[in-house]
């Protein structure tokens, strides 16, 4: 699943630890999520458009 | 515009020294420091065991602290390599629980050994004071057991990915392993299963898996 987070942290000039914090994970998390490798569960989806005061489909899109 | 997909890493980020050989320095370092750990507590039992403390032998305990200090200190640097100063509270929780697990792990080893005199070895299967037998088995049952659920509920869900599936692997490898060995024991390929070498295998396949699946 792609993703707009990097995009968005970078923005608004936060680290990937910056993020990590606010999402309480660890910025291996963060990094996995970004770069495609862990696909977030719904929970940790919704505190992230929460963050990004944005929808999940704005920042998540399937690739099919 | 950067691509969410690319993996260029923003200033204060560990982009320097790529995750997985950071992590790997840390593990190093940190095996290490109890490796120097352990020889140094050894010799000094060796040594007040023998009565013969010198000049000698303290230059050797010197050396073997040095590298142990050394080696600390080369994990805690290659930890703070990356700047992550900044961490979320769940990771210094489940951090707490492995420290502790690590302790108990300390004392446990230290309290094995002293149960099985001489013949201490990770691999032995020689005779066990009974009471020290009955703390390890306890040990393993409450507090491995409850800080292993401990640490699931306190890790993030990529962290709890991480181990399940290197759990899942570590599972296979066992499943396929024990028979196989049974069977080429029967055949007289083999000598006997040893419990504590499938078990070392197994524990090593699923920190590979685990620490590959976190840090890649």
């Amino acid at each position: 699943m792609k993703n707009r987070l990097k995009v968005l942290r970078a923005e608004r000039d936060w680290s990937q630890a910056d993020l990590a914090v606010q999402l309480d994970v660890s910025r291996q998390a963060v990094n996995a999520i970004e770069t495609g490798k862990h696909d977030p569960s719904l929970p940790l989806a919704f505190r992230i458009s929460r963050l990004f005061q944005m929808s999940i489909e704005e920042i998540f899109h399937d690739e099919a | 515009m950067m691509k969410p997909d690319q993996d260029s890493q923003t200033h204060d980020e560990p982009s320097a020294v790529p995750n997985l050989l950071r992590m790997a320095l840390v593990y190093l370092g940190a095996t290490g420091a109890i490796l120097f750990t352990s020889v140094v507590l050894g010799f000094i039992t060796a040594v007040v065991e023998d009565q013969a403390f010198g000049a000698v032998e303290l230059g050797i305990l010197a050396v073997f602290a040095s590298l142990a200090a050394l080696c600390g200190w080369g994990a805690w640097r290659a930890w703070r390599w990356g700047g992550e100063l900044v961490e979320a509270a769940s990771v210094k929780r489940s951090r707490i629980v492995v420290f502790v697990f690590m302790i108990a792990g300390g004392f446990l080893g230290a309290l094995i050994s002293a149960g099985s005199g001489a013949d201490f070895s990770a691999l032995s299967n020689g005779p066990v004071d009974p009471i020290i037998a009955g703390l390890a088995i306890a040990m393993w049952f409450i507090i491995a057991s409850a800080g292993t659920i401990l640490w699931l509920r306190s890790v993030d869900e990529h962290e709890r990915e991480a181990y399940q599936g290197a759990a899942s692997a570590a599972a296979h490898v066992y499943l396929v392993l024990v028979p196989a060995w049974w069977m080429a024991t029967r055949a007289g390929w083999l000598p006997a299963q040893e419990p504590m070498v499938l078990f070392l295998l197994v524990i090593v396949i699923w920190t590979l898996v685990w620490f590959v699946r976190r840090y890649r």
